[in-house]
C-alpha cells in the first residue's frame, strides 16, 4: 500500500516543473512595486490614521470587547455633547432653529392688498394684484 | 563565500515596518516562486496565480505591521496565501477549467516522468500535456484542503509540522487529509501508476 502511495507521490511531485519562465518572477516584482507605491500614495487619511489606532491599542493586548466598548463610550459622549448643544439658552436656539431669511424684497402696501379684496377679482400676474392703482409709490 | 550576506528575515520585516519599502521587495523576490508554487498547484491557472498572488503580497504588505513575529515569515506568507486560494477558489466555484498552456522541458528529464510514460506499456504511453492534464484532473477533483495539503507536502516537500501551522490544524489533520487524499489521487491516476 505504501508502495503504491510513493507512485502516487511521485507523480505528483511531477508538478513542481510546472513554473513560469525565468522572467517572470522580475515582471512579477515590477508589477508589486507599481501597485504598492500607487496604493502607499493613494491612502485616504483616514486610514492611516484607523490603522495607527489599531496598531496603537494592538500595543496594550486589550480584550476584544474593549474596542466594542470603546466604540460605546465614544457614540455616547457623542450623543451627550449633541444634547448639550440643543437645550442651550432660547436665543442660541433661535440662531440655530430660524431659517436663514434672504434680505427683503420691496414689499407690497397692505392696504392696498386689503382694499383690493372689496372690488371685484382681477387678474394675477407674478404674484401681485393687478389694478389700476399703482402698487409702488417712488 | 565572498558574497556579502543575505538579510534575514526578521530583518528586513523589520525595516519593512519602519517604511522602508525596498525591504518589502527582497521579501516578494525571495518568496514570489514559493507561494507562486503553492497558489498554481491549487489553481491549476497561472493567470489567477499571478493575480492572487499580487494580491497577497499586497496583503501581507499592508498587515506587516501587525506581524508579531509569532511564527516565521515563511509560515505567515504562506498562511495568507493558504486563506487567499481557498476563499479564492470557494468563491469561483471552478467556473473555469485549468489552463494547460505551460509547462518546463526539464520534466522530460525526470526519472519519474520517464518512468510514468516509458513506452513499453501502451498504457502509460502519455505525452507530457496529457500527464499533466490528468494531474491537474487529478488535483481539482480534490477538497480545497486536500488539495492544499498534497500542494505543499507532495509537490513543495514542507513537513507536517509546518503545514499544520500554516494551515491552522493538527498534524493529525494533516496526515489523515494526506492519506485520504492519495487514496483518491491513486484511483484518478491508476493508468500512470508504475506496474
Amino acid at each position: 500500500m505504501s508502495e503504491e502511495l510513493s507512485d502516487i507521490q511521485k507523480l505528483i511531485r511531477l508538478k513542481r516543473y510546472e513554473q513560469p519562465p525565468e522572467d517572470y518572477f522580475d515582471d512579477f516584482l515590477l508589477e508589486f512595486q507599481r501597485r504598492q507605491r500607487a496604493e502607499m500614495l493613494q491612502r485616504p487619511l483616514w486610514q492611516i490614521a484607523w490603522e495607527r489606532a489599531n496598531l496603537w491599542l494592538d500595543g496594550f493586548r486589550v480584550p476584544a470587547l474593549a474596542y466594542a466598548s470603546i466604540l460605546v463610550a465614544a457614540v455616547g459622549v457623542t450623543g451627550v455633547i449633541m444634547n448639550s448643544q440643543t437645550q442651550g439658552p432660547a436665543a442660541a436656539i433661535a440662531s440655530i432653529s430660524a431659517p436663514n431669511i434672504a434680505p427683503a424684497a420691496p414689499t407690497v402696501p397692505v392696504a392696498n392688498v386689503s382694499s383690493s379684496a372689496k372690488l371685484p377679482p382681477s387678474y394675477i400676474l407674478e404674484k401681485r394684484p393687478v389694478s389700476s392703482n399703482a402698487p409702488f409709490s417712488f | 563565500m565572498d558574497e556579502p550576506q543575505e538579510p534575514k528575515d526578521d530583518e528586513l520585516v523589520a525595516r519593512t515596518k519602519d517604511g522602508d519599502a525596498s525591504a518589502f521587495d527582497d521579501l516578494v523576490r525571495r518568496y514570489s516562486p514559493r507561494v507562486y508554487g503553492l497558489v498554481y498547484n491549487m489553481t491549476s491557472n497561472h493567470e489567477e496565480t499571478n493575480d492572487l498572488l499580487q494580491d497577497i503580497f499586497l496583503k501581507a504588505f499592508r498587515s506587516i505591521k501587525g506581524f508579531r513575529g509569532d511564527s516565521s515569515f515563511y509560515t505567515w506568507i504562506h498562511t495568507i496565501a493558504a486563506n487567499m486560494t481557498i476563499n479564492f477558489l470557494k468563491k469561483r466555484n471552478r467556473r473555469r477549467g485549468p489552463s494547460l498552456d505551460d509547462i518546463d522541458a526539464r520534466i522530460e528529464n525526470d526519472p519519474d516522468y520517464i518512468e510514468a510514460t516509458a513506452k513499453t506499456d501502451p498504457r502509460r504511453e502519455a505525452t507530457l500535456s496529457e500527464l499533466q492534464k490528468k494531474l491537474n484532473e487529478a488535483m481539482q477533483k480534490l477538497s480545497h484542503d486536500h488539495r492544499a495539503v498534497v500542494t505543499m507536502f507532495d509537490i513543495q516537500g514542507m513537513p507536517h509540522a509546518e503545514i499544520a501551522k500554516i494551515l491552522g490544524t493538527s498534524e493529525g489533520t494533516v496526515r489523515s487529509r494526506l492519506f485520504y487524499a492519495h487514496r483518491q489521487l491513486q484511483n484518478y491516476l491508476e493508468e500512470f501508476r508504475a506496474p
